[in-house]
């Protein structure tokens, strides 16, 4: 695991130095198995920052809110990141949404992250427990000690994570970790059925969307100005919760993100109805690949997939 | 009747039954894995073992809820309003603190001018709650006047009990209710009736009581404290507090047209988006989350109680439990109690 | 007797080229379906994939983005972006179930009015084939 006395160090360093003006992290939850991300500009208090198997948000996502409450960044931003973290960080500067000089990526490699909801109603009935990630294991420290495989607890975004360790970091803490990515299973799943059955997967998932936006807010990437779903004239999405609503919604979503998408699974994850959202991401994320040779959040100079072209692009459909 | 019947599984699926041939059922059921609460066709899809992610207050205050319709025919306007929801709804599986809830949502939609529609809803509905014997580490009904066993506000209270249920009819509607199995209940012995209460102590004992009283008081000088600018610095400003919650009741009303016809629907609104405040000249007066964020808690816990003499919380805990970034109302109760 | 299907089929049509052959399919008094509902826009790289799927929500069986040939551009690279963009949007709607020949790309130069003819023809007959469009997407009721 992360050695968080050293990322305490080490923001410690920059916030008193100067270099940056608040440091993005993580801190403990109100309860075991949540973290929550935190905002720290006194160099006192950086014994909040933890890491630990819970730290699932990807914390990018709250530069956006930096932008948009307050017109723009103010000052330098400390940003404890993992793999997806960074990745995030590199788009927004592909994007020019935010400049390399905004940020100094403190740079944790991943392990993966644990999906409190596999470990069981039982499991997080614990008053109190410490889960560490030990190779292939996962070990939950309670009242009682239980003993999980790493591929029946970690997010499935996360045993699927080809880049555990930021691609690009000011500093990092610990050594690089090598991706050891699972087979998508799923995926392969969904693409062999036949479209009706696909249209109904798809039918059920966004029935069950309650439309409280968290995919988007939860999302580092989605922080465009005047969101196409905020715009009255003429309005794209209605507010009707209702499939056809929904599924448009959705599809905007994952449109929005195709070439963009960094695989961090927060929207999965903020989802309170359950809807399967990686799922569409990373069919556009592999098509991307497949078709374009292109991975997002890898290199900050590198052309926005749909803000460029190649001649040589694929052109079998067109009539 | 005011006494506990015993019923077995058959009972109570019988009575569930009957209740379906009577009322449209509103009950938690499965749907992909996820427990959710919903109307529901069969009444074997009943699933009252895990709280629904959703509170029930949508089958009283719809989501989305049509209004009117209207179309331009030549020079007129043909407008053909929604009908009355006249069919009773029965909600099966609601907890007593949502049960308590509805009691919250009341003096907003009956106050002039009523909303007949939730209303008309309200009158005819039968509340079969379901007591809970294990609350979950995000309730605090306790600490609100409520309990996990209060049966006001239902019309029956269900026990899960060894062997079965127990049916406690509050109201005489529930009696009436429970008269249509009447053979397949029995009275409940002592011993059922000591489990019962056992029951009730250890589900009660379970849950920290918290001192709401004086975080309400302490909210009328705390409105600039930094506590609000720490917790809003992790919200991520999405709807989930405000549409998991059985208390909020805020909505929209907006026209879906094209040029000659269209309809009239009413939508949940949150008070957690920006566009929620945004005046039509570009000014918000609720511009940066830490507003927003202090203005729900403010809204349940003084606003309301100024309006209505009523906290508006009933501490179900889904705020807190199903928050992406653990915005916990307990532990801001707490906190804002010790500072 | 029932009447017989025809498809709603909406044709963003750039400024520039695909609007000029559909004019000349139009001046030279060349057949082609009735289907094509053709909204002009300046270029096929300003046809935003929203504007795909609003249209299918909305009521379109089917729709047609069609710009200048590759090289020909009016401004040099929009029917390049339109190209990886509408790739990807058919893919999408393929994994969703949505049968992906309902979204048609199409060359078709302001000389090429036999070919936007001929184009109609094609799109008209796929759709009409392919049937009301039936997906979740779609609008129980759409307003006129």
């Amino acid at each position: 695991m992360i050695d968080e006395g050293r990322m305490r160090e080490v923001a410690r360093d920059l916030l008193a130095s100067g270099e940056v003006d608040c440091v993005i992290g993580y801190a403990r939850g109100s309860v075991w198995y949540r973290a929550r991300p935190v905002a720290i500009s006194d160099p006192d208090k950086v014994d909040m920052l933890i890491f630990n198997p819970f730290c699932m948000q990807n914390l990018a996502t709250w530069l956006k809110f930096e932008m948009k409450e307050n017109g723009g960044l103010q000052g330098k931003y400390g940003v404890v990141a993992k793999g997806c973290t960074a990745r995030a960080l590199i788009q927004m500067m592909q994007e020019n949404g935010i400049s390399t000089d905004d940020v100094y990526t403190i740079g944790v490699p991943c392990p993966g992250m644990v999906d409190p909801r596999k470990l069981g109603d039982d499991v997080l009935a614990m008053e109190d427990a410490r889960v560490t990630l030990a190779g292939e294991r996962v070990v939950v420290e309670g009242e009682r000690r239980k003993v999980f495989s790493r591929d029946d607890v970690l997010h499935e975004t996360c045993l699927l994570c080809r880049y555990p360790t930021p691609p690009l970091y000011d500093v990092l803490i610990g050594e690089g970790i090598e991706g050891r990515p699972a087979e998508d299973k799923n995926l392969a799943h969904l693409e062999s059925l036949p479209a009706e059955e696909r249209a109904k997967y798809w039918e059920d998932a966004f029935s069950r969307c309650i439309r409280c936006y968290a995919c988007r807010n939860a999302c580092p990437l989605c922080y465009c100005d005047g969101c196409a779903l905020e715009c009255l004239d003429p309005q794209w999405v209605y507010r009707s919760v209702e499939v056809s609503e929904n599924t448009l919604y959705h599809l905007i979503r994952a449109y929005h993100l195709t070439g963009r998408c960094v695989e961090c699974g927060s929207c999965e994850f903020s989802c309170p109805a359950d809807v399967p959202l990686m799922e569409l991401n990373r069919k556009m994320a592999r098509d991307v690949e497949r078709m374009f040779n292109y991975v997002p959040g890898m290199d900050p100079k590198a052309k926005p997939l749909l803000g460029a072209y190649d001649p040589r692009d694929p052109e079998g459909f067109i009539l | 009747m005011a006494e506990w019947w015993f019923m077995e599984p058959d009972a109570f699926h019988a009575f569930i039954r009957e209740l379906g041939e009577r009322f449209m059922l509103y009950a938690p059921a499965r749907r992909d894995g996820i427990v959710t609460f919903t109307f529901v066709e069969n009444h074997e899809d009943v699933e009252l073992s895990k709280r629904p992610f959703t509170s029930p207050k949508a089958a009283f205050l719809p989501q989305t809820e049509v209004l009117l319709k209207f179309s331009l025919r030549g020079e007129r306007v043909h407008l053909s309003p929604a009908q009355r929801p006249e069919s009773p709804i029965a909600v099966v599986g609601i907890r007593p603190c949502e049960a308590g809830a509805l009691k919250l949502l009341d003096p907003v939609f009956s106050s002039p001018p009523e909303d007949v529609h939730y209303t008309l809803r309200r009158e005819n509905a039968l509340l079969v709650g379901f007591a809970c014997t294990s609350p979950e580490r995000w309730c605090f009904c306790t600490s609100l006047g409520s309990s996990p066993f209060d049966e006001d506000g239902l019309d029956v209270l269900l026990v899960e009990v060894s062997g079965g249920y127990c049916a406690l009819a509050v109201t005489e509607r529930g009696r009436r209710a429970l008269e249509v199995v009447r053979d397949m209940l029995r009275k409940a012995d002592e011993a059922l009736l000591g489990e019962i209460e056992e029951r009730r102590r250890q589900a009660e004992r379970a849950m920290k009581t918290l001192d709401v009283e004086r975080f309400i008081a302490r909210l009328e000088d705390m409105g600039d404290d930094p506590i609000w600018e720490e917790i809003a610095a992790r919200c991520i400003g999405c709807g989930i507090c405000t549409y998991l919650c059985p208390t909020c009741y805020c909505f929209d009303i907006q026209d879906e047209a094209g040029l000659t016809s269209g309809r009239r629907v009413r939508v949940w609104d949150s008070c957690m988006y920006p566009e929620y405040t945004l005046e039509a000249s570009g000014h918000n007066p609720r511009p940066k989350r830490v507003h927003r964020v202090k203005n729900r808690i403010y809204h349940k816990f003084r606003w309301y109680v100024d309006l209505f003499g009523l906290v508006g919380c009933v501490g179900c805990g889904r705020c807190a439990e199903h928050c992406p970034v653990n915005v916990d109302i307990k532990e801001i109760i707490s906190e804002v109690v010790r500072r | 007797m029932r009447e017989k299907y025809e498809p709603r089929i909406v044709a963003f049509l750039c400024n520039w080229c695909s609007y000029a052959a559909a004019d000349l399919a139009g001046v030279s008094r060349l057949k082609y379906p009735p289907n094509l509902r053709v909204i002009k826009v300046m270029c096929s790289g300003r046809v935003n994939p929203l504007h795909v799927l609003y249209a299918l929500s909305h009521g379109a069986d089917g729709v047609v983005v069609a710009g200048c040939h590759p090289g020909d551009c009016h401004y040099r690279h929009g029917n390049y972006i339109a190209r990886r963009r509408i790739a990807l949007l058919r893919n999408l709607l393929s994994f969703v179930g949505l049968e992906e020949d309902r979204v048609v790309l199409t060359w078709a130069s302001a000389a090429e009015g036999e070919k936007f003819a001929e184009m109609a023809r094609e799109v008209a007959d796929r759709v009409g084939k392919l049937g009301p469009l039936r997906h979740p997407i779609r609008k129980v009721e759409t307003y006129d």
